[in-house]
């Protein structure tokens, strides 16, 4: 008996010990989330990636533009048509009127405060702006397109938001469907958990969570996604714990960022305020009642409910919502029933990443100056250059030349293309086109693949002829055979694309027919290693070893870097470096870095210029001609074509108007394509240049160099009256003769 | 004001410890004279169908010359084949004093500048006196922000200007002469000379590029070149 009751002490002390621990290590659990609570809730910053903005659209009085342009870049900054223009976001286009409220923005220089405006266009140019009031206004800036992220490697994104920055009747819908004794309860709510323990005990798993906004929060926020009785042990205190540290708004406003919303490829949205922008491309204050129901819908299950990929579905789940609305009579049953009838209103284009190219290069730039960290959690804004209606055009131009490919050669499986398009005067690069397809992110072509560049090296020896001041458009170059000995005892017989040779040419000519044999002449009369040096002034700096087939381009560079000597041709022999960022700043709007425009004299101007107007020649009578299939007659082609040895590679790079391009085509493998620089490249080119608004030059003609009119055949200037072929002269020219050179 | 001007480009080389300071009051000089510009003011891309012959130059060199073609050179053509434009006259001391040193132009002389210049537009090209309006905006906006110490957004309103109107050298003589103040004197060189390829229907700018090179030069203490560049001043047509 003794030993009984001996051992029913020893099981009470025993269970008094067990509950004195347990309580000992409850507390110390407890002690323990609240500390993981508090310090996760107070000292979380989510992680912003930066933002990366395109080019604003400026309109000023004079400013051109293209036909649609306009259109095109209002829909993608989600700016909606509508009859009458009320609120921020819409617009209307009618006779050449443009009425639009715009939304405002806050600029790396100055805020842009959203206001209503008129806009009147004439013949593809803006005649004049009004403001509100009927002021004039001089210049207006629209809110820059978002093309991007920069994201870390958990790939989350978000757009954060504010209580005061929703929507009305969009918090009521949210708790009415979530969570309607939200405001009451104490973080958890028995009843809900309790009608979830009936069902889940029905169904014999977990089907269904009783959870609250403050348990969900607590799910994403400090819980892993995996529906586990642990985690549902935890989730429970924890959410106790947050409710009464906080105030219910300061948690919903949490929520309202946390909350998980879809899934883009890697990338994850979270929040309400990017997912606005992710599924209807406008900002969330900006939302219609349907739209909101249906954001709210989604909360249940993001993928399930993803109305791109199951839009019926995600429709009956919207209606779902809005007839929950109407049954607590929030709204009518005519309002639900009108807006139960409304499509779903997705946004017509993806938001993002349709610009992997572009965003290769921001990249680039970015990590020379900016920590991965700071790109990716800081919310930093990066201004960028990229024109959203030439990087259209661009990707436009190689689908279309790609279908006109296949009709006329076949399936070309292993062939690839790359694009680059700046302007002309800066430098700034408006479009990349990284692969055939566009919008792939995979292999860029542009950035990362060097293919020999043939005859577009040509322009770079007329270059330094003419800046050497021994030799003008008209003077003489042989164009017979040529034999060149090597080093290793070879010779190096080059030949022309025809096959034949053709005597002495006039040197305008030898670069307009693109003859091989004249212009390794004249490169060797200049030294191959001048060339070279010339190359390396204008961009492609590098160490070239100085051998005769370098001028005929037996040198490997990419689309960007030949793009860049180009540059420096088209701009006088300016160079400056392609640049991709304006402005980065912080995610308060303070300046962080700006990017100058860069100059530097790499050749001389005059020779510069008058090798424009040889080049503009390659357009109108030359290699280059096949543009015109294209692009106006009155516009300046001005530019040279490359066509590789066996036609691995085709080549076209050039300027027209204020814009610069290069096209590269050619097969992964670098093996033979049916394609020359003209029956290639160029075709992108045209087709890209054609949709591009032209502005021709003003008053790029350096002084000291004058146009003749000339006879070529003589190689003589001649009387202004007669016929001849006008060329430009700088110091020397040609001498003059009477008779129109007869 | 030439005067002073002369001065301060005599100024002996001891004075150097003090030549960010002399550069400073010299590019201001020259920057109120660039403001103001020269009496003829500058125009600032005219996209309205021009009044002017179409050049040679604006088009394509291609022209193998036909009879109907050469009616669009506008034959008979002078040899060399001019490009056309209005030759503003030097610059006008008059519209100088109207300018403060530092190149803010007072409301003054503001009242006088872009306006005057608006080309008349006939019905049948109703154009609008192309980006020249807001191109004077954005460089009195720059100009605020330098005043008010933000060399950064002045630079930024600048380029602005620039992308709009890139072949107009006030643009550049702006940017240069900021640069110089800024004490970047090689980037401003630089932009001087992109600016002297863009003076051939304005020569007030050469004189106005070829003395901010000069000063550039002497700022970073090249005597030789500051010379250089002076010479190139006293070549200047007239």
């Amino acid at each position: 008996m003794a030993k009984q009751t001996r051992k029913l002490n020893r099981s009470w002390r025993f269970f008094w010990q067990l509950i004195t621990v347990l309580a000992v290590c409850g507390l110390v659990l407890l002690i323990w989330l609240d500390a993981q609570v508090r310090h996760r809730f107070e000292g979380h910053r989510w992680s912003l990636p930066a933002k990366v903005y395109a080019r604003p659209l400026e309109l000023y009085s004079g400013k051109q533009l293209a036909e649609g342009q306009l259109v095109f870049e209002l829909r993608q900054l989600g700016y909606r048509a509508v009859k009458k223009v009320r609120r921020p976001g819409q617009y209307r286009l009618q006779n050449n009127q443009l009425q639009i409220y715009t939304r405002g923005f806050h600029f790396a220089d100055a805020s842009e405060v959203g206001s209503q405006l008129q806009v009147v266009l004439q013949a593809g140019r803006v005649l004049s702006m009004r403001g509100e009031q009927g002021q004039v206004l001089h210049l207006i800036r629209l809110e820059p397109q978002l093309i991007g992220g920069i994201y870390p490697s958990h790939n989350e994104d978000r757009e954060l938001v504010q209580l005061a920055d929703l929507p009305s009747g969009f918090i009521a819908t949210l708790l009415a469907v979530e969570d309607r004794a939200y405001y009451e309860h104490l973080g958890i709510s028995p009843t809900g958990i309790a009608r979830a323990m009936v069902a889940n005990v029905k169904a014999g798993r977990v089907v269904q969570g009783g959870s609250t906004l403050t348990q969900q929060l607590v799910k994403n926020f400090y819980l892993d996604a995996e529906q586990t009785l642990w985690r549902k042990l935890l989730e429970a205190p924890m959410a106790l714990l947050l409710n009464s540290h906080y105030s219910k708004d300061e948690i919903l406003e949490v929520y309202l960022n946390e909350v998980f919303l879809g899934q883009q490829g890697k990338r994850a949205i979270h929040g309400f305020g990017l997912a606005s922008w992710y599924y209807f491309g406008q900002p969330l204050n900006e939302l219609a009642l349907h739209q909101t129901a249906l954001l709210v819908g989604m909360v249940k299950g993001p993928s399930y409910y993803n109305p791109i990929r199951f839009p019926e579905r995600a429709k009956q789940r919207r209606n779902l919502v809005l007839s929950v609305l109407a049954d607590l009579n929030m709204i009518s049953n005519k309002q639900m029933q009108m807006l139960q009838q409304q499509p779903l209103q997705l946004t017509r284009v993806a938001q993002f990443s349709r610009y992997p190219a572009y965003l290769d290069l921001v990249r680039q730039q970015l990590q020379k100056a900016y920590k991965a960290n700071d790109l990716s959690d800081q919310g930093l804004r990066v201004f960028t250059t990229i024109d959203p209606w030439a990087q259209h055009q661009a990707d436009l131009a190689m689908r279309d030349s790609f279908i006109n490919l296949t009709k006329r050669y076949g399936k070309q499986e292993k062939l690839q293309a790359a694009l680059v398009l700046s302007q002309r005067d800066n430098g700034e690069v408006l479009a990349v086109v990284g692969d055939r397809d566009g919008g792939y992110a995979g292999h860029n072509w542009a950035l990362d693949s060097s293919r020999q560049v043939g005859s577009l090296l040509k322009p770079v020896i007329h270059l330094t002829a003419l800046a050497s001041g021994r030799f003008h458009l008209l003077s003489p170059l042989d164009d017979s055979p040529l034999t060149i000995p090597q080093a290793d005892g070879s010779v190096w017989q080059p030949a022309n694309y025809d096959g034949q040779s053709h005597g002495v040419v006039p040197m305008y000519e030898a670069l307009v027919k693109s003859y091989n044999i004249a212009n390794v002449r004249l490169g060797m009369s200049l030294g191959v290693d001048k060339v070279l040096e010339q190359l390396s002034a204008l961009g492609a700096k590098q160490d070239w070893q100085a051998y005769p087939s370098r001028l005929l381009g037996a040198l490997e560079l990419s689309p960007l870097k030949v793009n860049q000597v180009y540059q420096t041709l088209a701009s006088n022999g300016f160079y400056s470096p392609l640049s991709i960022v304006r402005d980065v700043t912080q995610a308060n709007g303070q300046l962080l870095s700006h990017y100058p425009y860069q100059v530097r004299q790499a050749a001389d101007p005059q020779a510069a210029y008058i090798l424009q107007q040889e080049l503009a020649l390659v357009g109108r009578q030359g290699t280059g001609r096949g543009a015109y299939r294209y692009v106006a007659d009155k516009q300046l082609v001005a530019g040279k074509t490359g066509t590789t040895n066996d036609q691995r590679d085709s080549w076209f790079s050039g300027f027209s108007g204020r814009h610069v391009a290069t096209v590269w085509m050619g097969n992964e493998d670098a093996s033979p394509t049916p394609l020359t620089g003209a029956s290639g490249a160029l075709q992108v080119w045209s087709r890209l240049m054609a949709q591009l608004p032209y502005q021709e030059d003003a008053d790029n003609q350096p002084p000291g160099v004058d146009f003749f009119r000339t006879n070529p055949a003589v190689g003589v200037i001649i009387d202004a009256d007669c016929a001849g072929l006008v060329l430009p002269f700088a110091k020397l020219r040609p001498a003059a003769q009477t008779n129109c050179g007869n | 004001m030439k005067q002073t001007k002369r001065h301060l480009w005599q100024l002996p080389q001891s004075v150097i410890p003090a030549r960010k300071v002399s550069a400073i009051m010299l590019v201001s000089a020259l920057l109120g004279a660039c403001a103001a510009g020269p009496g003829d003011l500058p125009m600032v891309e005219d996209r309205s169908l021009s009044k002017y012959p179409q050049p040679v130059r604006s088009g394509p060199v291609e022209m193998v010359v036909t009879e109907q073609e050469a009616a669009v050179v506008n034959s008979p053509l002078p040899v060399p084949i001019q490009s056309p434009g209005k030759e503003p006259s030097s610059l006008d001391q008059n519209s100088l004093a109207k300018l403060s040193v530092d190149g803010h132009i007072s409301d003054d002389a503001q009242t006088t500048l872009p306006m005057a210049k608006t080309p008349v537009a006939t019905p049948a090209m109703a154009l609008p006196p192309a980006s020249q309006q807001v191109v004077e905006q954005l460089l009195l906006e720059a100009d605020t922000a330098k005043a008010k110490g933000q060399p950064e957004i002045a630079i930024m309103k600048l380029q602005q200007a620039q992308r709009i109107a890139p072949q107009e050298p006030k643009v550049y003589a702006r940017l240069a002469a900021l640069y110089l103040l800024e004490g970047q004197a090689l980037r401003a060189e630089q932009l001087a000379r992109k600016g002297l390829t863009l003076v051939a229907k304005q020569p007030a700018y050469g004189d106005f590029f070829w003395r901010l090179i000069a000063a550039s030069r002497r700022y970073q203490g090249d005597a030789q070149g500051e010379q250089e560049a002076l010479a190139r001043v006293k070549q200047l047509p007239r």
